[in-house]
């Protein structure tokens, strides 16, 4: 360990270390802890799955009203609680969710049916995920 | 961190604009004295003659001046105030308990995350104990700056009282004093500038008329004026009079003007001061001659013109080239009579008055002129006050009737007109 003098470079150093958890802080009341991997599985499910169904639902991964969900749920795992992202990994799914929070970022926001089709249309692995077809 | 904290300060007293009024209040007086100074004085001189010598006797003097001084007390109050502090340190009190207020009550928040929202990052929405806590932090950054201005804005109101004390100039008394001989030359100044120069030993110095190059009036030593006392003033007009009267030489009076004659007679007046009578003889032949001229013309004063039978053989033998009528450019020409002298003029007037038997007024417009009716005249009439007539004449300068002085036109031909 070494005693000593600090230089003023590391006096302001110092000072912004002890400022940092201000900042921290201030930014963190703006949003919570990272959500777990199936929390963010469910939520594109809940909001894909939302009446009125849209038509690229039905049409690339099979399902209807009444089993969207369920049905959703069984074919991507997540409705396991200790489901994990592999492929596609998480930050691919979010950055293909993305379009999905657009109206909104509550769960009762249905978002518009081409912000879906958008999301069907550029990202094919999350289609191939939730049990659909290209 | 202390370099930051003291611009932080400050920014913060720029935000709190201090008023500041100075105000003076005058208080007892302590004492009266009196401060003696001496200051620039002048030159006065005396002079006598003992002609043809003139003698100056010229004394340069200060002056002593005693200021009466009153001595105050004095305050010089300095207000100063903030009119925005009070709104600053409310305000800053207000939002500051506020932000106390709302932490304390984030903590009967819950801290959950709020699971219905998860961010395009992945995360839950905050808890409501951090958004509470996050506000309490907003409402703390405007607390405290407010704080920090209405505090400071109060530290720095206040009143500096400077007491001191003043003097008042209340009079001041000044005497010559110092009184010393003068060194140097004396000028003599006449009309025209200098006139003659007097060098002085001891302040004293004496100069002969015959140096003098006209009258003098004033009197200098370098470029300061000296003054004289009223005795010398009159000594040294009645000096400049003698010149006068030695410069003209010994012309026999008949041989004058009518303004030159009376010019010399009120200087051999104005001499005979200085000269007693060694004028006499001269005085009283020049004083009779205007005399007689009061009573018969000044002779001569046709002998140059010829003899004439009417008003129009007067008009063609004396052609006169001025015309002295009411409204007449001419007319101002009459404020310079001696430049006239012998000039024929052609007059249309009103008479005014008949003052001695050959002497009458003859009113011009706005002028008035001097009428000499020659004894042996050739014209008949009797032009009594008011009438009108016009006349030929010859100019002979100013004459003095009684206590009036006009121009005087000797009368060639008269006649009733207009």
């Amino acid at each position: 360990m070494t005693v000593g003098h600090l230089t003023d470079a590391e006096r302001a150093t110092v000072a912004r270390v002890r400022a940092l958890p201000v900042f921290v802080f201030v930014l963190l009341s703006c949003s919570g802890p990272e959500a777990p991997d199936v929390a963010v599985c469910r939520d594109i499910i809940t909001r894909v799955c939302l009446g009125p169904i849209c038509e690229p639902v039905t049409t690339k991964l099979g399902v209807d009203a009444t089993n969207c969900e369920a049905t959703l749920l069984m074919k991507s795992g997540c409705g396991n609680e200790s489901f994990a992202f592999t492929s596609p990994t998480r930050a691919e799914v979010l950055d293909c969710r993305v379009p999905l929070l657009r109206q909104g970022s509550s769960q009762k926001v249905k978002p518009s049916c081409a912000d879906v089709a958008e999301v069907f249309t550029d990202c094919p692995d999350l289609v191939r995920f939730l049990g659909g077809t290209r | 961190m202390k370099r930051a904290l003291l611009f932080f300060c400050a920014g913060l007293a720029a935000c709190a604009p201090i008023e500041k009024t100075v105000r003076t209040e005058r208080g007892p007086l302590l004492r009266s004295f009196t401060r003696p100074m001496v200051v620039e004085g002048g030159l006065r001189a005396e002079v006598q003659v003992a002609w043809p010598k003139l003698e100056v006797q010229v004394k340069a003097h200060d002056v002593c001046r005693e200021l009466s001084v009153d001595e105050y007390a004095e305050e010089r109050i300095t207000e100063r105030s903030a009119p925005a502090a009070g709104a600053a340190f409310s305000t800053g009190v207000a939002t500051t308990l506020a932000a106390a207020a709302l932490f304390g009550i984030s903590f009967l928040l819950s801290n959950s995350p709020d699971t219905t929202v998860i961010d395009t990052t992945g995360r839950f929405g905050p808890p409501p104990r951090t958004i509470m806590q996050g506000w309490s932090i907003v409402a703390l950054a405007i607390g405290l700056p407010a704080l920090a201005v209405g505090g400071i804005a109060f530290l720095r109101t206040g009143e500096d009282v400077e007491q001191m004390r003043v003097e008042q100039e209340t009079g001041q008394k000044d005497k010559e004093c110092n009184v010393r001989s003068a060194t140097g030359a004396v000028r003599f100044i006449g009309a025209r500038g200098e006139v003659a120069v007097a060098p002085l030993v001891d302040g004293a110095g004496s100069i002969d008329a015959s140096v003098f190059k006209g009258a003098p009036e004033d009197l200098m030593l370098a470029d300061k004026a000296i003054t004289l006392d009223e005795p010398g003033v009159l000594t040294l007009g009645a000096f400049a009079a003698c010149v006068q009267v030695e410069a003209e030489g010994a012309r026999a009076p008949e041989s004058l003007g009518d303004g030159a004659l009376l010019a010399r007679v009120d200087r051999m007046k104005n001499c005979r001061q200085v000269r007693g009578d060694a004028l006499a003889e001269p005085l009283a032949a020049a004083e009779a001659e205007v005399s007689r001229r009061r009573q018969t013309g000044t002779p001569g004063a046709f002998a140059p013109g010829p003899s004439v039978a009417s008003f129009e053989e007067a008009v063609s033998a004396y052609a006169p080239r001025l015309t002295f009528k009411a409204g007449s450019a001419d007319l101002a020409k009459l404020d310079a009579p001696d430049t006239l002298n012998g000039q024929a003029v052609f007059m249309q007037g009103v008479v005014s008055s008949g003052l001695a038997e050959n002497i009458g007024v003859l009113q011009l417009g706005a002028k008035e002129v001097f009428v000499f009716i020659p004894p042996k005249r050739s014209w008949s009439g009797d032009f009594g006050n008011g009438a009108r007539v016009e006349a030929v004449a010859v100019m002979a300068g100013w004459q003095t009737v009684g206590e009036k002085t006009l121009p005087l036109a000797r009368l060639v031909w008269m006649r009733t007109a207009f």
